[in-house]
């Protein structure tokens, strides 16, 4: 246990306590700053536009993630080739994120094999191939991309915890339900939704933390200043970090966990009544 | 008589209804089936571009990608079976690029180390958790978990600090250290030794097992699902480092792959394909062997409070 928790202390916890010292000096002098480094964080313009980006993905990959994953497991789950399946959506996982930097770029570029796929489409559908293409990753379809990416490698670890929650759930209620002649749909909206509301708390907890760890993929895929709707918070901190800015990334390091700190006790709070 | 044949009715009536929602189960079962084989298929699909083009020749790469290489008319093609399948990038790269190698093993070396690092620092902490009750151990296992929680990024600063007052800045250690201290192996760990009954443990210990004995003959051979999912959920983490290096280490020549596959360009497709399946094969193999630990690992992430025998 001790020589576990003296690294903890050391690599995290000790360093983590420094910065948040720091966040209320001035490197240069030394001088103390109050709250000045707060403050020109908050009115940077490229912090707000990384805030409302944050936001927006995960507005939109949240639920997403939580919608998609919750009906594939819920489809997978009476099947025999369920593991089968499962394996397949979870495959993701495995692939380096480098390795799909490649891919994507083929994929997603102006003249890429999607644009190519829609253009045969609607050729073959109108006679005319109308659909001139995006460059996907250049323009405002970035947060699109990168919310498919988000989904492509989540979605079958989300399932994952969903199938845990389903399985969990006690059988008989739900045959009952049967019995008294409940349609699939019943069943669902007045039996097992109700009592996977603890799934769908943590999950959707653990979603929005996985929303801030996906920035692997985006940077390999669009680098340090990508399309402006995909400029994330990490990215910020990412480049304060090059440029040696050290007092305004303090300042947002502190920011940025006290809000993560919230999520994660929220997230514990509720988990602990089931213990 | 009358009485009778209403009664048949009814039952041929209530056969007919069993059979349609038969015949109803089965195509909604069809039907789930199919939607769950097309995601699949769509997540899966990409994947099979890569040991493609690691075998198809240069000039078909070229005829097929030139619009995304030089922006010329009409899009890319792809050929989902090579025409002229040939080993030729894989030789370039086995036999032709030494700097390949190098940070080849500079990724195995890597995730060698911080695997047997976790191991090390990380099974003696998940055990003391799971076992001993001490003072604080609420509030110390509430903060593994919110560190396991956090995004590399909100680290960035602070292990800067500490790595450069260190003198490790620049180096290897400087990627790993951090990464053995890391709280998610200990959750894992922790989470598959709880699932050990106590009385096991008791019964150990009266048959006068040392708490060493205890722990190496009656806690690792039944906590091992833990220690398995560890492993592989770190296996995969650290296959696949990125910002660490980058932000830790200068020197190109001590880069993981990681960092290196993605600055070959469209129009060296051919050798960057066969560099990703090189990556790719070690990253399935694990997962492969290790999904039925991948899935427990996963599910174990749900459940992130201590456990007490006598609660749960």
């Amino acid at each position: 246990m001790a020589p576990g928790f003296s690294g903890v202390l050391l690599f995290y916890l000790l360093p983590f306590a420094e910065t948040v010292r720091r966040s209320f000096f001035q490197s240069g002098s030394g001088a103390f700053a109050g709250t000045a480094n707060y403050r020109a964080v908050l009115h940077n313009a490229a912090f707000l536009r990384a805030v409302r980006n944050t936001v927006a993905y995960a507005a939109a990959g949240v639920p997403l993630l939580m919608t998609v994953s919750l009906f594939l497991a819920l489809l997978v789950r009476g099947l025999a080739a369920r593991r089968k399946l499962v394996s397949a959506l979870l495959a993701p996982m495995a692939v380096p994120a480098a390795v799909m930097v490649l891919v994507l770029r083929i994929l997603a570029d102006e003249h890429g094999l999607w644009n190519g796929m829609f253009a045969a489409v609607s050729e073959r559908i109108t006679g005319l191939p109308v659909f001139t293409g995006a460059d996907y990753l250049h323009s405002d379809l970035a947060l699109a991309v990168v919310t498919g990416s988000f989904l492509w490698k989540n979605t079958g670890y989300m399932m994952i915890l969903w199938l845990a929650g389903l399985a969990g759930l006690p059988k008989e209620v739900d045959e009952a339900a049967v019995v008294d002649g409940a349609g699939r749909w019943q069943r669902w909206h007045y039996v097992t939704r109700p009592q996977l509301a603890g799934s769908f708390f943590t999950i959707g907890m653990l979603s929005v933390l996985q929303i801030f760890k996906s920035y692997r993929e985006i940077w390999m895929v669009a680098g340090s200043y990508p399309q402006e709707n995909i400029y994330f918070l990490q990215h910020l901190l990412q480049n304060w970090y090059l440029k040696l800015e050290f007092d305004q990334m303090a300042a947002l390091t502190v920011l940025l966990s006290a809000t993560l700190l919230v999520l994660c006790l929220i997230l514990q709070k509720r988990l602990e009544p089931d213990l | 008589m009358a009485a009778e044949g209403c009664v048949t009715e009814k039952r041929i009536k209530r056969l007919e209804k069993r059979k349609t929602e038969k015949v109803k189960r089965r195509v909604v079962k069809w039907a789930a089936g199919g939607v769950c084989f097309l995601a699949a298929a769509l997540v899966c699909l990409p994947l099979f571009l890569i040991p493609a083009g690691a075998v198809m020749d240069d000039m078909e790469l070229r005829q097929m990608l030139s619009p995304v290489m030089d922006g010329s008319g009409g899009y890319a093609k792809w050929h989902l079976i090579p025409l002229y399948p040939t080993m030729e990038h894989y030789y370039r790269l086995l036999v032709g690029s030494p700097e390949f190698y190098r940070l080849f093993w500079n990724t195995v070396g890597m995730t060698a180390a911080v695997l047997a690092g976790q191991l090390l620092v990380g099974l003696p902490s998940a055990w003391a958790f799971a076992v001993f009750r001490f003072r604080g151990r609420g509030v110390l296992f509430g903060l593994y978990v919110v560190l396991m929680l956090l995004p590399f990024q909100v680290m960035l600063l602070p292990q800067y600090l500490v790595l450069q007052k260190m003198g490790l800045y620049g180096k290897t250690a400087s990627v790993i250290l951090p990464a053995v201290f890391s709280a998610f192996p200990v959750f894992l760990m922790y989470r598959g030794f709880t699932q050990i009954e106590r009385d096991v443990l008791e019964a150990a210990r009266l048959d006068g097992a040392g708490e060493m004995q205890v722990f190496l003959f009656v806690g690792m051979p039944l906590g091992r699902t833990g220690i398995q999912a560890a492993m592989v959920l770190g296996f995969l983490e650290y296959w696949n480092l990125v910002e660490q290096p980058m932000a830790f280490l200068e020197e190109q020549k001590d880069w993981p792959l990681s960092l290196y596959l993605p600055r070959l360009t469209v129009e060296q497709a051919g050798f960057a394909f066969a560099a990703s399946v090189v990556v790719l094969v070690p990253a399935l193999f694990v997962f492969a062997l290790g999904q039925d630990a991948l899935e427990k690992g996963i599910t174990y992430s749900v459940s992130m409070v201590p456990w007490d025998g006598e609660k749960g």
